[in-house]
């Protein structure tokens, strides 16, 4: 090409070297058809007046699609794209001014031949050649541009959209000099550094040092072409920041490094507060008293148990994963387990049921069972709880046995007590009476009669006091503490027997011992009180007989020990057979004694667990039954006692 | 109207000592009247269905303790008051009993009167001359009242 400077270039400081005359143009360059062709926007000469158009460029017959001849033949408002009138009025308008001014310009819709219309910029000047008002048109084609930039700017909007939309993030576009070159998004606020200050800076300058000592290794790695993800807290919040590089067309070198940051400060304490509820049940399904078992609703398969489930049922986790509570054994019926679900299953459901459940080891337990269901990692659940309850039905029930006894003991001592005073009152008024009858006597001077009186009153007295000392023992029955031990009921026997010997021996009485006597569990002292009484009653009531036999013995039983005193004598009507046992009774008004020995008897009895009772003996006679409960087979412990008011005693040292 | 040897005061009580004072305080009294002493219920109800009328005769008066052994003095209360052939022989018990609930009782099952056995011996003597002079002289009572 030619060098700036030759020839007909005039040197700086030198008049112009030209040949050619001043304020012409050069004839060489003047035959401008090429130029004007050339040019790159249409280029349109029109008559003012009328808007007919004189002469048009390439590319203004481009631009409408129109050969020049067919231009020619037009008015320039009539390629117009809006209406004709208007156009026409609007286009003269603009004419008028550029005439009087000598420019004008605008923005004009025009419509192509094919009926397209486009925008363009249209200035309109005084055509400098001849000397008529013709006014040149130069049109630009703003349509492609118009179009670029709504395009652009559409395309502008709907990433500001997107970025505005973009859910608690951020995007941050960075270059390979660590300079940022875009960021955006609605996080970008929270940060407290504004777009503008990052924008154009380097991440060093813009960004806080600890946060920019996190992401420059990420930075690096990304621009060297890596694709990754990293949770990073900026302050006090939590984001992910998703690293992607951004390749140039080729495909072969990372232009930018593009990090889209998401807030994931909610998520993640989301996840914590979950974490830390499921710690907290955890903690509590571990420390929990009661038993605690997570089945699967469908099969009833057991999946999770506490340790209070191991210690109340006896079986160790391992074990009890993976089995059904049928397979355990832990119900004490096939049924139980359909029952208790229907229960507590429905709408209206109690919070618990009371059922009984079986231990690894055979015994039953009570518990207090509850159920809900639950869903655990999407699959229906039953949580089951089962509170152990043993110890307390065993203390209900033994409060309520004593409330009973409570209450019966109160109703005898209040027919206890009528009966006492009412019984007390009888020697009283014989005394009484008798003094009467001393102080006639005594007047009359009847010494013998004064004799049987003070006898009878003597009598009376002592009477009232073996009234009181029985009456004492027999409310003592059950009320001190007792011996209980294991005896040989043959001991017990002969000891009776050996109290009797001289009352056997003036009755001149055979007495026969026709069984072997089995163990049984009380007290030795009262027991030997019962059989005493019993044979001294036999004795009594022989009458007339003149070989008075009492036997004693024991008669099978499969839950008692059942011993019986048989005797000859006068025998009891059956129809008194109950009477006889209570208070103050006498067969014989006439006999010694105050009418309280069959009723300790009863008592004592009672207080072992046991009974008496009286049965016609076989030809004369009568024979009284008495049983006790079997020992069991073991030593004797304190909760095996029989029931009654042995509970309340302690054991024998020894036993 | 008076009174027949024959008359009889059926006495129900088991306490000999008791019966002993009673026995003797009647014996004493002026008007003679022979006393049938039975020491249990059982044998009080023998004597009264007791066929032979003429060896012993219907009693005037059944003087009846309440604590009795084999058949109880209620039970007989209520068996005389409740058999028509023995309805109207008047019953009055003699106890040691003051017992609101053993009163009640004894009047509900008709008792004629009910008495509590007093604690000293005269008051015992007065008590038994009143009861046999109004039950056993009744009628004779009676006439002098109306007439005065």
């Amino acid at each position: 090409m030619a060098e700036w400077g030759e020839r007909d270039e005039p040197r700086l400081g030198e008049p112009p070297n030209v040949s050619v005359s001043r304020g012409e143009p050069r004839s060489d360059y003047l035959a401008g058809r090429d130029v004007f062709d050339a040019l790159e926007d249409g280029v349109v000469a029109f008559d003012p007046a009328l808007g007919r158009i004189l002469d048009v460029n390439r590319k203004a017959s481009a631009l409408f699609g129109l050969d020049p001849a067919q231009l020619l033949a037009l008015c320039l408002w009539q390629l117009s794209a809006a209406d004709v009138a208007d156009a026409q009025h609007s286009m003269a308008a603009f004419a008028s001014t550029a005439v009087a001014t000598g420019q004008a310009q605008f923005d004009w819709r025009f419509r192509r031949a094919d009926g397209k219309p486009f925008w363009t910029e249209v200035r309109l000047l005084r055509s400098p050649v001849g000397k008529n008002r013709w006014l040149v048109a130069v049109i630009r084609d703003t349509d492609a541009l118009k179009a670029a930039l709504e395009e652009s700017r559409l395309a502008d909007e709907r990433y500001r959209s997107l970025v505005k939309n973009l859910p608690k993030s951020a995007i941050i576009l960075c270059d390979q000099a660590y300079r940022i070159v875009l960021v955006d998004g609605p996080e970008v606020g929270l940060s407290g550094i504004t777009k503008e200050h990052m924008e154009g800076r380097t991440i060093y300058e813009s960004l806080p040092p600890d946060f920019v000592a996190a992401i420059e290794p990420n930075i690096r790695r990304v621009l060297a072409g890596e694709s990754f993800s990293a949770e990073i807290p900026f302050d006090d919040l939590w984001y992910t920041y998703n690293y992607v590089p951004i390749f140039d067309e080729a495909g072969s070198r990372v232009v930018y490094a593009m990090i889209l940051a998401v807030n994931v400060t909610e998520r993640r304490r989301a996840e914590d507060s979950l974490r830390k509820s499921e710690e907290r049940f955890l903690r509590i399904f571990q420390s929990s008293v009661d038993a605690i078992a997570v089945m699967g609703a469908a099969d009833g398969v057991i999946l999770e148990v506490n340790p209070a489930f191991e210690r109340t049922f006896g079986w160790r986790r391992s074990e009890a994963i993976g089995k059904t509570t049928r397979e355990l054994d832990m119900w004490p019926d096939p049924e139980s387990r359909e029952r208790v679900l229907h229960q507590l299953v429905q709408g209206d459901a109690p919070d618990y049921v009371e059922r009984q459940a079986r231990r690894r080891d055979g015994t039953m337990l009570d518990g207090m069972v509850s159920l809900r269901e639950i869903e655990l990692d999407s699959v229906a659940c039953y949580l089951c709880t089962f509170r152990d309850v043993t110890e307390h039905k065993r203390a209900e029930r033994e409060r309520e046995r004593l409330f009973a006894e409570l209450t019966a003991r109160n109703a005898e001592m209040e027919q206890f007590t009528f009966t006492v005073s009412h019984d007390l009152k009888s020697p009283l008024v014989t005394i009484t009476g008798f003094l009467g009858m001393l102080q006639r006597d005594m007047a009359a001077g009847d010494t013998a009669r004064m004799q049987t009186d003070i006898a009878r009153i003597g009598s009376a007295a002592t009477k009232m006091m073996r009234l009181l000392s029985d009456l004492l023992q027999l409310s003592r029955i059950g009320q001190t503490a007792q011996s209980i031990e294991r005896l040989k009921l043959s001991e017990v026997v002969h000891d009776a027997l050996e109290l009797l010997s001289a009352a056997v021996s003036e009755g001149k009485v055979q007495v026969e011992l026709v069984s072997d006597f089995p163990e049984v569990v009380g007290d030795r002292v009262r027991l030997t009180q019962v059989v005493q009484n019993l044979v001294e009653n036999a004795i009594k009531y022989m009458g007339d007989q003149s070989t008075p036999r009492v036997r004693i013995g024991v008669r099978p039983d499969p839950n008692y020990v059942v011993c019986f005193v048989s005797d000859n004598g006068v025998g009891i009507d059956p129809r008194y057979g109950d009477r006889i046992f209570g208070l103050f009774e006498k067969l014989n008004p006439r006999s010694e004694g105050t009418g309280i020995g069959l009723a300790l008897v009863r008592r004592i009895l009672e207080a072992h667990g046991g009974s008496v009772w009286v049965e016609a003996g076989v030809e004369r006679g009568s024979t009284f039954v008495f049983r006790l409960p079997r020992p069991p087979s073991s030593a004797p412990s304190f909760a095996h006692a029989p029931e009654g008011a042995l509970r309340r005693s302690q054991p024998k040292e020894g036993s | 109207m008076s009174i027949s040897a024959e008359e009889v005061l059926l006495y129900v009580e088991d306490d000999p000592d008791h019966a002993e004072l009673v026995l003797d305080t009647l014996s004493r009294h002026k008007s003679p009247v022979r006393v049938v002493h039975v020491e249990d219920g059982e044998a009080a109800l023998a004597y009264l269905r007791r066929p032979d009328a003429q060896a012993d005769p219907r009693p005037r008066l059944i003087l009846l303790d309440l604590r009795l052994p084999k058949v109880d003095g209620f039970e007989v209360l209520r068996i005389v008051k409740s058999t028509p052939s023995l309805s109207t022989i008047p019953v009055v018990i003699l106890t040691t009993s003051a017992s609101d609930l053993d009163v009640a009782r004894a009047y509900r099952d008709h008792v004629n009167s009910y008495l509590v056995k007093p604690d000293d011996y005269d008051s015992l003597d007065a008590l038994l001359q009143e009861v046999s002079d109004y039950w056993l002289c009744r009628n004779e009572v009676s006439l002098e009242a109306v007439s005065e």
